[in-house]
């Protein structure tokens, strides 16, 4: 058996180790926060995932508990971190943060998240 | 991934029912925002690229009822999991090496191969159905010499699964939990077994999880410090009972009773592989004396190489998430 198992193990660390291609695209952390409280209006979002993700399919948006939209710049991506200006201060309130993104081996993920912020 | 029975070898029944964890866990499967991890008593409920090796068992022996002490169980499995189309794949595994102690044995376990379909998945809400049929091809595995036999029969086993995550529900607290389920009947293609001629009995597998993905909270819910936010803890339960062909009670020995184990376990999603470790403790002295373990590493072949071998033969990369 382990004349068997150890030059399969081999060739399966071999495998991950060389393969450049990536996996699925979750969220890993973001500023603000998931689920936190902020004082004062954050200047922009900043979401990292746990992969790289391809720039011309992800996005980001902004919006009040009530439903309201909140402008947000267009994201820019480096490697697997997205970062979106906010367009305005945002007031105390409950805010959502939605997502989607598409990773680099073309696997589609999406979510959204709530911050509050607090005066 | 034996989950077969003979009658006449009741130490067997414990032994199989007990380790059939070992092999039970394949691929991963992703439903919407939902990681449904490779689960260690039951498969998960979707098709998908994988390697689970290996796959490790611990059972200690049951008590009989004439108080006599069945052989310790251990195992080391393995399973390959191909997709073929988004939503039928195909798998071939084994409970590969077994051995016992008191008394000592060991053997090669029989190969099994099946194909699985996804009849329905629901990535809004979480939720996927599907089912499949696999074979254990008798005595592909150690011969009737050996110290540790494989059965010398080919067993049918029609299964289904089911998998809901809660993330489409308004409370935080509630929406990284999930539930997973497997119903499996198992048919051996002759009523006798060759090696003692005893009964093989069919036989109805049922299990369960219960997980709460601290993966899923980290993402959606709250985020958690990074040696949490990978995890997904569980408790597990399965279970099986003989139903036909089992003949009449025998003094000394167990011969209809249901066996299983319950436990806690908890899964490590990584980038390219899961590892999972489970306590199974035994639901009564048929199925074990005390608590056994079941442990697998699990790798992601979709990730790893998703454009070569983690990708389906024919068609798309399936869909992991919802429409937007």
């Amino acid at each position: 058996m382990r004349r068997l198992l150890e030059p399969l193990l081999t060739a399966v660390f071999t495998c991950c180790l060389t393969t450049l291609a990536l996996a699925h695209a979750f969220l890993d952390h973001a500023t603000p926060t998931v689920g936190s409280s902020v004082q004062g209006s954050p200047s922009e979002l900043s979401l990292t995932f746990t992969q790289n993700i391809v720039a011309g399919f992800s996005g980001v948006g902004l919006k009040s508990e009530g439903g309201g939209s909140v402008p947000v710049g267009k994201p820019s991506i480096s490697g697997n971190t997205l970062t979106a200006r906010i367009g305005h201060a945002l007031k105390p309130g409950v805010y959502v943060v939605s997502w989607h993104v598409v990773s680099v081996d073309t696997h589609h993920t999406q979510g959204s998240f709530k911050f509050t912020v607090t005066p | 991934m034996s989950r077969t029975f003979s009658v006449g070898l009741p130490s067997a029944i414990a032994a199989a029912s007990l380790l059939l964890g070992a092999s039970g866990a394949t691929a991963h499967t992703i439903v919407g925002n939902r990681v449904f991890p490779a689960t260690l008593t039951i498969d998960d409920p979707g098709v998908n690229d994988e390697l689970a090796l290996p796959a490790f068992a611990y059972m200690p022996g049951g008590i009989e009822p004439n108080g006599s002490i069945d052989p310790d169980n251990y195992n080391l499995g393995w399973e390959y999991a191909k997709t073929i189309t988004p939503d039928l794949g195909v798998s071939i595994g084994s409970d590969g090496y077994s051995w016992q102690r008191n008394p000592s044995a060991s053997g090669w376990a029989n190969i099994e191969t099946q194909m699985k379909y996804v009849f329905y998945q629901n990535p809004e809400h979480e939720f996927i159905v599907a089912g499949a049929t696999s074979v254990e091809w008798g005595s592909t595995g150690s011969p009737a010499s050996s110290s540790l036999p494989s059965d010398p029969f080919t067993t049918v086993t029609p299964k289904v699964y089911i998998g809901k995550g809660f993330g489409d529900l308004e409370n935080d607290f509630l929406r990284p939990i999930a539930v997973t389920g497997e119903m499996d009947y198992s048919i051996p293609t002759t009523s006798i077994n060759s090696l003692d001629g005893s009964l093989n009995p069919t036989v109805l597998t049922y299990g369960a999880t219960l997980q709460y993905s601290l993966l899923y909270t980290n993402s959606y819910v709250h985020q958690l410090p990074e040696e949490f936010s990978k995890l997904i803890p569980a408790v597990e339960a399965i279970f099986s009972s003989p139903i036909s062909n089992t003949g009449p009670s025998m003094p000394g020995q167990w011969v209809h009773e249901t066996t299983g184990v319950v436990g806690p376990s908890v899964y490590y999603i990584g980038q390219y592989f899961e590892v999972g470790v489970m306590a199974q403790v035994p639901i009564n002295e048929a199925s074990g004396r005390h608590i056994g373990a079941l442990a697998v590493v699990d790798f992601f072949l979709d990730d790893i190489a998703p454009t070569t071998l983690g990708k389906p033969l024919f068609g798309a990369p399936p869909s992991r998430a919802n429409a937007y």
